[in-house]
This record gives structure tokens, C-alpha cells and sequence, in this order.
């Protein structure tokens, strides 16, 4: 569903991800981890169209993004770390006019059942700065499954949530994987990828140092040990670097 | 056409919600009080006609007629001039943040970006024309004169806009093939020194028009605000639009990947936005904010109040240091002395205008500079709490606050008094007793008393802010509309009468020891001895002034004042 094949980013003479290539499978969750600035928000922004490669081929549903853009983009969803809102256009109204981008076809009632589903019905005419961070979250995340990707990026879901939402974010991550979405998920909490996630990268310095299911991983920086960790996996794969 | 539809529903989906909040916080007397304060400020000021008469008619009695296109055109190539030369960040194409999170990942074009963005900026373009129509004609000559002058403003403004993003682009491209900026502006400002140096020399042997053929698609711009004739308007409306098609077309065909530049620029934007809502510096032009030295040593005995001094001039503009206080000072001596001995070039008559116009900064430094000086109290009241918890009282944490903008304010202000001094030397036979010695006297006096006056004069806008919170600018909330115009009329008003109260003891005092005084020491020593009575007063007032503002700030409650 995603296929990622020799991904290149550079801004002058600083490379910002090097010959990066895996693929995501539908119903899988991969997870992205790495020190900051090992290229993690990079990737996801170029593997969603939102920035352009250097070099490196993109596939999203089959679907090659830099041939086909739009009939790519159309399958894919892409949840930022902060909600980024229009100042004046209410919980409704985002909604509305995500519709009318991807053109969702009986828009309000999916629309309806999302707000229901994400517990902010009762926000639906209320402007972003009336709303708390959380809620503003379940909105972004709203108009991201309006129109029924079958690609999710999430960029650190759960900055900001309270626990039950932080519960409940992982239910829709588990449960958009359930129905066969292929999801890459980055984040710092590592904790998280190990409730969450199927498969792990880890980057370093824009490059793959590991790749593949979760036990796979482990065993591959456990040095025979048992128990290990995926924090000790971490700090062992990417040499102490700072998180 | 899905596109233009989510377009349009965005856009007046945002305007109908803006005018809608704004009507509706009008239930709130202080939101009432100012959009009736701001609202008579413009019906009096811009539709009834007490403002400024229309530009054409300012341009066309300066200038004559045929002139004053020219003048126009002038400008307006210097301007875009300046787009071409001047360094930019821009990434042709400006996405705001929430632009970028919805519309990069879309399933739309790179060329509906384009598309998008370029109808949004000739849509924006249309409320900028609307404002400026009204700020310069208004409806004092009716409705046909204001559309008249929409009209002209709309092809200029939008005309502007796209000129920019070619420009980003164009400048984009040349750098993608390794022309670097002193290059560009070598090129470009050798260009056009040759172009006029070829076109002036090939006019001047044919005596053909050179300026008038050097400046002509600038011309064709300005004309729509100079032609009154409907026939004749309508014709000189047509080459502006047909230059804007043009630049539509060009931008569309330049535009180069944008997408990273977008998401930096939507960033500092919004950072931009976030710090100017806050009341705290900003720093434009897209330069990296640098750390800077340590205005002084911060030793562990000097008293808390120097702490929030040594913050707070960190904070401040980094332009408002000492080595530009004192080349201002050097600067303004050496011009001013050089020009007063050029007497063939009126050289002390232009001085004297200098000192003039230097003593009319001064009045508006000292009316305007407290309420642009915020990194004081008023800038640290979003970390009230923070504030509120230090061991301190507080009249301390007022008095801490006021030291750097005071300085600050009062540096600007002994340059301005100093460039007033040197440039004020009464001319050969007049105003006799304005002696040097009496000058020398009066500036003594006046740079003595600046600093109690910066400070007391910043005591009244931090001390209206803990009296009226929900009134002040504390980053919450929308800052504009005409109702907080009004609110920011009624504090500068306030401001001016404070000013008032504050100097009359002062200047009673000044008069009485001047009076009693000039016929025992002189009127020198007597303005310079004025100074102390003025000096005490004011700091009496100032020690008041900061000890009730501090009872007030001890007696804020932030959680029913200044959350949401």
C-alpha cells in the first residue's frame, strides 16, 4: 500500500533522508522512530506529497505520487503534529470545506458520524479558539477521515491529548488498521509503538539504521539477550543519541 | 471548479464568521464604547470628509497634472525596483499554516495551488482596494468617485501582488543557476543605471520622451487614479489589466517547487503573528533570530529590578543599543555642524528644519513611544503567575519592568533633543536671546528631566493595563476591528491627558523658580536650577505612580482576568 523505494531529501548540501526504502502492507503499523532531526517528519511529508523528493520513487495504493499526484493524495491522509486550524471557520465548517476538496460524496452524514464518533458533536459550531487542544486534535483527525483513506500518516499523535484521549486515539489507530488502512506512525514514545505498531524504523542522520516487525527488530539489537526492551533497542541502535 | 467552490466557501465562510464575532463581542460595553469611538472616527474622518482630500487631488495640486503621473510613476518603478533588489525569503507563493495542513496533502495539482493561491491574493487584493478607496477618497465625493478610486487601487494592488511572486520565482530560478544575491543586485541596479543612461542619451539627441517611455508601464498602472472622465477611466483601466492577465499567465509558467519555502515561511508567519499578539518583539525580514551578548554583568548584589532590566533589554529591538545611540549623536553634531556652515546651500535653514523636525519626533516619542514599547510589565503579563510567585512586591516587579523601555525611550530621546539643540541655532539678527550659553542650559535641563518623563509616561499604559486587563492587548483574543481601534483611541487619549496632569505641577514649579530666579543668577543657571524642582516632582509622581500600579498588580486575580 505504501512502497517507499531509494527516497532522497536534500535542502542544499545537507542531506535530510539518504536512499530510504520499506513499505507498509494494509492493516499494518509501522512505526517511525529516531533522534530529532534523524529525518522523521521529512519523510512523512514527502512520502504524503506535501514536499517533493530529491530523488526516490513513492507509491501510495499502487499509485506512483510523483506521475499521479492527485489520484495518490486521494487514498492518503496526513495528521500534523499541532492542529493547524482556520481562525474562522468552525468545527462544521472545516469540515465541510475537507469535503469539498477530496469532494466526499454525502459529506454531512459522514461528517455527522465522525463528530459523534470523536465525542465533539456538541462542538460543531464553535470556532478553534474556543476549543481545547484535545478537541482541536479530534478535529484534525476528523477531516483526516472524512473521505476514507486507505493511507494515515501520523506525525506525534498524542501531543497534547489527555489520557482518555490518548486511549482513545489508539483505539483509531488499531481500528483504522483493523479495516485495512496501512498507517506510519512518528513519535518520540516508545512506549506507544509497542502498544501500537506492527513494524519499526528506525532513522538515524536520514538514513535506515532498522527495519521490519517489532520482534524482528528486537532480535536484531538484542545480542542474544532476552527481555530487551524497545528503549534499550533504541539507545542500542541509534548509540545513545538524544531523543 | 471544485476547487474555485472550496475556495469561495472558505473565504466567505471566514468573512461572514469574522463580521459575525466581531458584531456579537459588541454586547461587551468595552467592545461597545470603542466601535462607537472608532466607528465616529471613521465616518468623520473618511466618509464625512474632515480626513485627507483624495490623492489625485493632493498629487495633481503638487504637482500639475501631466506631473503628477509622472510622480506616481516614479514611485511605483523605485518600488519594484526595490522588490528586484531587496533580499527576500519569500517563496513566491505566502500559504498559512492551516493552508499548508489542508491544502499540501489534498488531492490537487501543483498548478490548483497555484491557481489557488493566485485568485486568493487577487481576492485579498479586493479588500485592500476597499480599504484604501476608503482611507483616501472615501464617499466625501460619492459613490462614483469611491468606486472611481476602488477601481485604480484594486489594479495596483493586485498588479503589485503577482509582481512579487514573479519576482520570487524569477529570483528563484536565477539562484537555482548559481546567481547569488550581490550578483543579482549588481545586475539588476547596473541595468537600470544603463537603461536610463541609454534612454537619456538617445532622447536627448532625438528629443524624444526618454522618461516618459522609461516609465510607461508604470504609467499605465497609476492612470486610473488621475483620468475623470467615466470613458476615459474605462480605457485606462484596460493596459493595467491586461498587464495583470500577463503577470497571471507568467507567475503560473515561472512558479518552481515552493512547497518547502511555504511550510518555513507559514511557520515564521504564524510565529510572527503569535509574538505580535503577545505584544512582543518581532522580528521581520525572516532573519534567524541571534542570540545576543549580555547587556551587562548581572552580579548576584545588584537588586532584583536589574534582573528584569538585563531581561527586558534582551528582549528589546537589538538596533536600540549604545553604538547607535551614540553614532546618532556623533552623526547628528557632524551633519548639522557641517550644514550651518554651508550658508550658500541655506544650509541653516535645512538645520533648522532638522532641529524642528527633531522636536517633533520628540512630542510624538513621547505620546506614541509608550504604548510601542511593551516589552514591560504589559509584555510579561501572560506569565503573570510566573511573575506573581517571585519573593518580591509588587511595586519592585512595576519598577523592574519600567527600567529598560525608560532607557531605551529616553536614549532615542536625548538624540532627538541633542539633534534639536545643534539644529535650532537662531539665524544672523533674530531671537537674540536664545544665547548659547541658554541652550546649552536648556538641554542640560532636558536630558536630566527625560528619563523620570519616559518612565512615568510608560507608568500610564502599564498601569491601564492592570486597571482595564480585559481591555489591554494580552495576546487572547482577536486584535483588530474598528471596535479595538476605538479601544486603542480612548487609551491614547487617556495617555495625553495623563501627560497633562503629570507636567502641570511640574511646569508650575519650573515656571516659579525661573521667575524668581533669572534676575539673581541668569536665565542659563535659572533654567538649568529649574530643572531640579521639575526633576523632583516628576520622580514623586513616578514613586506613587509605581507603588499603586504595584498594589494593583498584587490585588490581580489572572485567573478571572486574563484567561480565557
Amino acid at each position: 500500500m505504501i512502497e517507499v523505494s531509494g527516497l532522497n531529501k536534500r535542502y542544499g548540501t545537507f542531506t535530510a533522508v539518504k536512499d530510504l526504502s520499506f513499505t507498509v502492507q494494509p492493516g499494518e503499523v509501522m512505526g517511525l522512530v529516531g533522534p530529532n532531526g534523524a529525518g522523521k517528519t521529512t519523510t512523512l511529508r514527502c512520502a504524503a506529497g506535501i514536499i517533493p523528493p530529491t530523488a526516490g520513487t513513492l507509491r501510495v495504493g499502487g499509485i506512483d505520487l510523483a506521475a499521479d499526484p492527485v489520484a495518490a493524495k486521494r487514498q492518503l491522509a496526513f495528521l500534523p503534529d499541532e492542529p493547524r486550524l482556520f481562525d474562522h471557520l468552525t468545527v462544521r465548517q472545516h469540515l465541510t470545506f475537507a469535503a469539498k476538496i477530496y469532494q466526499v460524496p454525502e459529506a454531512d452524514a459522514r461528517a455527522a458520524a465522525l463528530l459523534a464518533e470523536l465525542e465533539i458533536a456538541d462542538k460543531a459550531n464553535q470556532l478553534p479558539a474556543e476549543l481545547s487542544r484535545g478537541m482541536k486534535q479530534k478535529l484534525v483527525i476528523a477531516c483526516g477521515l472524512l473521505h476514507a483513506p486507505k493511507v494515515l500518516y501520523f506525525d506525534e499523535p498524542l501531543t497534547g491529548l489527555d489520557p482518555l484521549g490518548i486511549r482513545r486515539m489508539k483505539d483509531t489507530i488499531r481500528r483504522l488498521a483493523r479495516e485495512g488502512a496501512a498507517i506510519i506512525l512518528s513519535s518520540h514514545l516508545l512506549s506507544l509503538l509497542e502498544e501500537v505498531c506492527t513494524h519499526v524504523l528506525i532513522m538515524k542522520q536520514g538514513e535506515r539504521i532498522a527495519v521490519g516487525t517489532l520482534p524482528e527488530v528486537v532480535a536484531q539489537f538484542s545480542n542474544g539477550e532476552t527481555g530487551v526492551s524497545l528503549e534499550e533497542v533504541f539507545i542500542r541502535a541509534t548509540g545513545n543519541s538524544e531523543t | 471548479m471544485a476547487l474555485l467552490r472550496a475556495l469561495l466557501y472558505l473565504r466567505l465562510t471566514s468573512v461572514a464568521n469574522l463580521v459575525r464575532s466581531r458584531l456579537l463581542r459588541l454586547r461587551q460595553p468595552k467592545y461597545l464604547i470603542g466601535g462607537i469611538a472608532g466607528a465616529a472616527y471613521v465616518w468623520f474622518f473618511f466618509i464625512r470628509g474632515l480626513g485627507p482630500r483624495s490623492n489625485s487631488q493632493t498629487l495633481a495640486l503638487a504637482f500639475g497634472d501631466g506631473r503628477a503621473e509622472i510622480f506616481a510613476a516614479i514611485i511605483l518603478s523605485v518600488f519594484i525596483l526595490l522588490i528586484w533588489v531587496l533580499p527576500s525569503d519569500s517563496p513566491g507563493l505566502s500559504f498559512s499554516e492551516p493552508e499548508v495542513a489542508f491544502l499540501f496533502p489534498a488531492p490537487l495539482s501543483r498548478a490548483q495551488l497555484i491557481h489557488y493561491k493566485l485568485l486568493d491574493g487577487l481576492v485579498t487584493s479586493l479588500l485592500g482596494a476597499i480599504f484604501f478607496a476608503l482611507v483616501s477618497t472615501g464617499l466625501r465625493h460619492g459613490w462614483l468617485e469611491a468606486l472611481r478610486h476602488f477601481g485604480a487601487w484594486w489594479v495596483l494592488n493586485a498588479n503589485l501582488a503577482l509582481h512579487q511572486s514573479l519576482a520570487a520565482f524569477a529570483i528563484g530560478r536565477l539562484s537555482a543557476l548559481g546567481l547569488n544575491v550581490t550578483w543579482r543586485r549588481t545586475l539588476l541596479v547596473g541595468g537600470a543605471i544603463l537603461t536610463v543612461v541609454v534612454l537619456v542619451t538617445v532622447a536627448f539627441r532625438s528629443g524624444a520622451d526618454a522618461l516618459g517611455f522609461l516609465l510607461w508601464p508604470a504609467r499605465f498602472i497609476v492612470r486610473p487614479f488621475l483620468v475623470d472622465h467615466a470613458g476615459l477611466y474605462v480605457l485606462a483601466l484596460l493596459p493595467p489589466l491586461g498587464l495583470l492577465a500577463l503577470q497571471y499567465f507568467a507567475v503560473h509558467r515561472l512558479a518552481s517547487p515552493f512547497e518547502e519555502a511555504s511550510i518555513v515561511r507559514a511557520q515564521k508567519t504564524a510565529e510572527v503573528v503569535a509574538n505580535m499578539r503577545a505584544g512582543k518583539a518581532v522580528h521581520l525580514g525572516g532573519s534567524k533570530q541571534k542570540a545576543r551578548p549580555d547587556p551587562f554583568r548581572l552580579g548576584p548584589r545588584l537588586p532584583a529590578e536589574f534582573a528584569l532590566l538585563w531581561k527586558n533589554l534582551l528582549v528589546a529591538p537589538s538596533y536600540l543599543n549604545r553604538k547607535v545611540f551614540l553614532g546618532a549623536l556623533v552623526l547628528s553634531f557632524t551633519g548639522l555642524t557641517w550644514l550651518r556652515a554651508q550658508a550658500h546651500l541655506d544650509g541653516p535653514k535645512i538645520a533648522m528644519a532638522v532641529g524642528v523636525l527633531a522636536l517633533v519626533l520628540l512630542a510624538y516619542l513621547l505620546l506614541f513611544g509608550p504604548q510601542l514599547a511593551r516589552f514591560d510589565l504589559r509584555g510579561d503579563l501572560l506569565h503573570a503567575d510566573m511573575l506573581k510567585a517571585w519573593p518580591l512586591p509588587g511595586w519592585r516587579v512595576v519598577l523592574g519592568g519600567l527600567l529598560a523601555p525608560a532607557l531605551l525611550l529616553s536614549g532615542i530621546a536625548w538624540v532627538l533633543v541633542f539633534t534639536a539643540a545643534v539644529g535650532l541655532s537662531p539665524l544672523p539678527g533674530k531671537a537674540l536671546w536664545l544665547t548659547p550659553q541658554l541652550r546649552v542650559a536648556a538641554l542640560a535641563a532636558i536630558t536630566l528631566i527625560l528619563p523620570a518623563l519616559c518612565a512615568l509616561q510608560l507608568l500610564v499604559p502599564n498601569g491601564a493595563t492592570l486597571l482595564f486587563p480585559a481591555w489591554a492587548q494580552t495576546g487572547r483574543g482577536a486584535t483588530g476591528g474598528m471596535d479595538v481601534m476605538g479601544q486603542r483611541m480612548i487609551f491614547f487619549v487617556g495617555q495625553f491627558i495623563c501627560l497633562l496632569l503629570a507636567l502641570l505641577p511640574a511646569v508650575l514649579a519650573a515656571a516659579a523658580t525661573i521667575f524668581l530666579t533669572q534676575w539673581l543668577i541668569g536665565s542659563s543657571a535659572a533654567v538649568l536650577l529649574a530643572s531640579l524642582p521639575v526633576l523632583a516632582i516628576l520622580l514623586l509622581e513616578l514613586w506613587f505612580g509605581v507603588h499603586w500600579v504595584g498594589l494593583r498588580f498584587e490585588a490581580l486575580d489572572i485567573s478571572a482576568e486574563l484567561r480565557p
